[in-house]
C-alpha cells in the first residue's frame, strides 16, 4: 500500500464531504491545506455541545457513586456516534457515486478501504473523546494513579471506538446484502434513527430511584450494562467484574475484526453496479383524450415526492419530536408532579396560553423546516414551471400552503400527544394551538420568503440548504439557544401569569397579547402581499 | 494487445454480454458501436475493473487482468460516459489526484497539465468546482485527467459527447497520434461518422452479442458498399428488431 495514495484519497473524501455541507462561497474557500483544520474545528464543535450538555455533571457529580450517570452519558455519546457512523459509512462505502471511477484508477482495494476508514475516524473521533473525558474524571475522583487512568482511558476509548465502528460496518454490510434495503435505504435510515432516538429517550428518562446521595438529592440514572465495566474497574470490590466485562468487549471486538477481514472486506468492492432492469412489456392502453387529473393534484404528488429526502425527514423528526422532547422531557416525563388542574382556578390565563403556543412555534419552526427549503427543492424545475401556462404566483402559493399545512399538521400531532399525556384541559390546549397556528403561519411565511431570497437550485445534498446564510457553528448555537429560551419562556410565562399578576392585570395583558397577535398576523400578511407575492406573475 | 476471451456478464434477470471475443492490436483505434443497452459500457467497465465478468478472461499484453490487475491498471486511462464524479473537487484537485494515482513525476505532471489544459482551453477554470461546469467542460476535465499519465491504453466511453467542434477535432488528432505511436485507443460511440473516420477496426454489439468484428472497409465490401449507417441500421436497428419479432411470432405459430 502506498501512503501517498491513501493520503490523497483521504483529502479528496474530506474535501468533498465538507463542501457538500457548505454553500458555494464556503466551498471555494476550502482547500487541501485547511481541510484538516476545518475537520478538527467540526470535532471541537461536537465536543463543545458535549460540554454544554454534560459540563456541570462531569465536575460536580462524584461519578464513582453514580454508575448510572456515568454509563448513560457514555451511551448517549456512543448512540450519537452510531447515527453519524451509519450515515458516514454508508455514504463512503456503499453509496459513493465516485466508487466506479476510483476502481478504474490504479488504487488497490486496500488503499481505498484504508483511506475511507481513516476518513471515518478523522470525522467522528470527537464522539469518542467524551468517554475518555468521563473515564479520566472518574479516575481522578477515585484517587487512582495518573499512570493508570490516562492509559486506561485511552485504551477504553479505542476499544469502544473500534467496537462501534466495526459493529456499524457489519450491520450495514448485512443490510446491504438485502435487495429490499438497497431499494428502500432511506426508510431504513429513518427507522434506525427513530429506534436510536427511542433508545436514548428510554435510557435518559427511564431513571431509577437508587443511589440517592444524601444531602445532594441527586438521583442516579439507570445503569447501562454495556458500559458499566469501564466504571467498575475504578471501584474497589468491583474491579474484577469490571475487567471481565472489558474482556468481553475485547472478545467481541476481535470477533467483529475477524468478520470484517474474512467476510466484509473481501466482497466490499466486488460488485458495485446494480443490474440493468429488465424492460417489462407494457400493456398497450388506449390513449385517453380527456385529462382526468387536475394540474394541482399532479403538483401535490410532485411536492410530496420532493420531500422524500432522508436528511429533511430526519430534520423534521428532530425538530418536532426529539429536540423539544429531550429538552422538555425532564419536566414532563420525569418524577416531578405536574398538576394542571390548578390552572382552572386562575382566570384570564388565555394570554399565557397564546404565548406558550407562540413560543412552541419558535421552538419547532426554523429555517430548515419544510417551508424554509421547499422552493429550492424544485431545482431546475423552478425555471421550467415558469414557462408553463399556469400562474407562477398561484404555484408558489400552492407550494407555501402545502409546506405550511404539512409542517403544522406534524407539529400539532406532536403537541396533541403531549397534551393527551398531561391530560391537559381542552380550552387551554385549544388556545395554545391557536397561538401556535398563527405564529407557525407567520414563521413559515418568513422562512419561505427567506428560501426565495437565498435560492439555491443547484444543491446536491440537503445539508447545503441547511447551511445557507450562517455558518454551521452559528446555526447550531442559534438552534440551541432558541430551543432553550423557548422552553424557558413557556415556564416563565406560566409562572408570571399564575404567581405574579393580579386578575385585572392578567386580563389587560391577555387582551394586549391577543390584539398584538392579530395585528402582527394581519401586518405581516399584508407585508408579504406587497413585498413578496407581487413579484411573481399572475 | 488486449484480448477479450469468451466474456459473459450475467445479472439476476438479464445477460448483458453473451460470450464475446475479440482482439485489439497495438497501434489500433478500436470502436465499440451499438444501441443504448447493447453492452458497450459493460464491456468497457469490465476492462477497467469497475465490473467483473461472470465467465471468460481478458488479457492485456498477455497478462490476465484478474491476476495482474495491479500491473495493468496503471497502463489504462479511462474516461466514463457520464462525467458526474468528483463534483465537489476543483478541476486542479482532480488532476492532482490523478497525478498521485498514476505516480507521475512533478515535472511531467506540470508539463502535460499545461499542454492539455491549454489545448482544451480549460486552463482558466482550474480553480472552479467541477459541479459548476457544463457537460462539455466536465468531459474535458476528465479527458485531461486521463491523458496526464500518458497511459498506453486509452479507454474512452462516448468521449465526444458534449465537446465543442474544436475540442472534438483536437481529441481525434490526439487519438490518431496515440495509436500511431504504437498504443491502443478503445472508444465507444453512437456517432457512426466518427467511427468511420477514426477506427481501424470495430465491433458492433447488439443485445450483448457481437454482430460484426472487423474493419469498416470489409463490412462495406460485404454489403454492396453501402454506408456504415445503412448497414448498421439494417443489422442492429429497427429492421433487426422487426425481424426478431417476426421470427418469434413464427415460432409461436409453429408451436401451435
Amino acid at each position: 500500500m502506498c501512503f501517498d495514495h491513501i493520503k490523497a484519497l483521504v483529502e479528496v473524501d474530506l474535501l468533498q464531504s465538507n463542501r457538500q455541507m457548505s454553500n458555494s462561497n464556503q466551498a471555494n474557500k476550502l482547500k487541501k491545506k485547511n481541510i484538516y483544520w476545518r475537520t478538527f474545528l467540526q470535532n471541537v464543535v461536537i465536543l463543545f455541545v458535549f460540554v454544554i450538555l454534560y459540563g456541570s455533571m462531569i465536575f460536580n457529580i462524584p461519578l464513582a457513586n453514580f454508575p448510572g450517570v456515568f454509563t448513560q452519558a457514555i451511551s448517549f455519546m456512543v448512540t450519537f456516534s452510531i447515527l453519524q457512523l451509519f450515515q458516514l459509512i454508508f455514504t463512503l462505502f456503499y453509496d459513493d457515486t465516485d466508487l466506479s471511477t476510483y476502481l478504474a484508477m490504479p488504487f488497490s482495494i486496500g488503499e481505498l478501504f484504508t483511506s475511507k476508514i481513516a476518513t471515518v475516524i478523522i470525522t467522528s473521533f470527537a464522539y469518542f473523546v467524551s468517554p475518555f473525558i468521563f473515564i479520566v474524571v472518574l479516575g481522578q475522583q477515585t484517587d487512582t494513579s495518573l499512570w493508570f487512568f490516562i492509559p486506561i482511558g485511552l485504551l477504553s476509548t479505542v476499544l469502544i471506538m473500534v467496537a462501534t465502528v466495526l459493529g456499524v460496518f457489519i450491520l450495514l454490510d448485512l443490510l446491504n446484502q438485502w435487495a429490499f434495503f438497497r431499494k428502500h435505504k432511506k426508510i431504513f435510515t429513518i427507522l434506525l434513527y427513530i429506534l436510536l432516538f427511542g433508545f436514548v429517550f428510554y435510557n435518559v428518562y427511564g431513571g431509577s430511584m437508587d443511589n440517592t446521595e444524601s444531602g445532594l438529592n441527586i438521583v442516579d440514572e439507570k445503569i447501562n450494562p454495556l458500559f458499566v465495566g469501564f466504571h467498575q474497574i475504578f471501584i474497589s470490590g468491583e474491579k474484577l467484574n469490571g475487567w471481565l466485562k472489558i474482556g468481553l468487549w475485547i472478545f467481541v471486538s476481535g470477533l467483529f475484526l475477524l468478520t470484517m477481514l474474512k467476510w466484509v472486506i473481501p466482497h466490499l468492492y466486488s460488485e458495485n453496479e446494480e443490474a440493468p432492469q429488465k424492460r417489462k412489456k407494457k400493456k398497450e392502453k388506449a390513449i385517453s383524450t380527456h385529462l382526468a387529473t387536475s394540474k394541482w393534484k399532479v403538483f401535490l404528488k410532485y411536492q410530496f415526492r420532493q420531500l422524500q429526502d432522508t436528511t429533511l425527514i430526519l430534520q423534521i423528526l428532530f425538530s418536532k419530536f426529539y429536540f423539544p422532547v429531550i429538552m422538555m422531557g425532564p419536566i414532563f416525563f420525569g418524577d416531578l408532579p405536574i398538576d394542571l388542574t390548578i390552572l382552572k382556578q386562575i382566570s384570564y390565563l388565555w394570554g399565557a396560553y397564546l404565548l406558550i403556543g407562540i413560543s412552541l412555534a419558535f421552538v419547532m419552526i426554523s429555517e430548515t423546516s419544510i417551508s424554509g427549503v421547499i422552493i429550492s427543492f424544485d431545482k431546475e424545475n423552478y425555471y421550467y414551471i415558469q414557462s408553463l401556462p399556469i400562474s407562477f404566483r398561484g404555484y408558489l402559493k400552492f407550494k407555501f400552503y402545502f409546506a405550511f399545512i404539512l409542517e403544522w399538521g406534524i407539529s400539532v400531532l406532536a403537541l396533541l400527544g403531549v397534551a393527551l399525556y398531561l391530560k391537559a384541559p381542552f380550552i387551554p390546549t385549544f388556545l395554545v394551538l391557536i397561538g401556535f397556528t398563527v405564529m407557525t403561519y407567520l414563521l413559515s411565511l418568513y422562512y419561505y420568503m427567506r428560501d426565495y431570497k437565498l435560492l439555491n437550485l443547484s444543491w446536491n445534498n440537503f445539508n447545503e440548504l441547511m447551511r445557507r446564510g450562517v455558518s454551521q457553528v452559528v446555526r447550531i448555537l442559534i438552534q440551541l439557544v432558541t430551543v432553550v429560551v423557548g422552553i424557558l419562556a413557556i415556564f416563565g410565562f406560566i409562572f408570571w401569569f399564575v404567581f405574579v399578576l393580579e386578575d385585572t392585570t392578567r386580563l389587560l395583558i391577555s387582551v394586549g397579547i391577543t390584539i398584538g397577535l392579530i395585528a402582527l398576523a394581519i401586518g405581516f400578511y399584508k407585508y408579504a402581499d406587497i413585498k413578496f407575492w407581487s413579484k411573481f406573475n399572475e | 494487445m488486449i484480448e477479450f476471451k469468451e466474456i459473459t456478464k450475467e445479472y439476476a434477470e438479464t445477460t448483458a454480454l453473451k460470450n464475446i471475443s475479440f482482439k485489439i492490436k497495438d497501434g489500433q483505434i478500436f470502436g465499440l458501436i451499438g444501441h443504448n443497452g447493447a453492452g458497450k459500457s459493460t464491456t468497457i467497465k469490465i476492462l477497467v475493473s469497475i465490473l467483473n465478468q461472470t465467465t471468460g478472461e481478458i488479457y492485456v499484453d498477455d497478462q490476465e487482468l484478474a491476476q495482474y490487475r495491479k500491473n495493468i491498471k496503471p497502463k489504462i486511462g479511462y474516461v466514463a460516459d457520464t462525467p458526474d464524479t468528483f463534483l465537489r473537487l476543483k478541476a486542479n484537485e482532480y488532476w492532482e489526484l490523478m497525478g498521485t494515482a498514476y505516480e507521475i513525476s512533478d515535472e511531467q505532471f506540470e508539463k502535460r497539465l499545461t499542454y492539455y489544459t491549454e489545448l482544451f482551453e480549460i486552463d482558466s477554470n482550474s480553480e472552479e468546482l467541477i459541479e459548476s461546469f457544463s457537460h462539455g467542460m466536465r468531459q474535458k476535465t476528465f479527458l485531461v485527467g486521463a491523458l496526464l499519465a500518458n497511459p498506453k491504453i486509452w479507454v474512452l466511453d462516448e468521449p465526444m459527447t458534449g465537446l465543442d467542434p474544436q475540442a472534438t477535432y483536437d481529441l481525434k488528432k490526439l487519438m490518431r497520434e496515440h495509436a500511431k505511436n504504437g498504443n491502443i485507443v478503445l472508444f465507444s460511440t453512437h456517432n457512426l461518422e466518427h467511427a468511420q473516420e477514426l477506427c481501424d477496426e470495430i465491433v458492433i454489439l447488439r443485445k450483448g452479442e457481437i454482430l460484426y468484428n472487423g474493419t469498416i472497409e470489409e463490412l462495406q465490401a460485404q454489403n454492396k458498399n453501402e454506408s456504415l449507417e445503412t448497414i448498421y441500421l439494417r443489422i442492429a436497428g429497427r429492421e433487426a428488431d422487426q425481424r426478431d419479432r417476426d421470427i418469434a411470432n413464427h415460432s409461436e405459430d409453429g408451436d401451435l
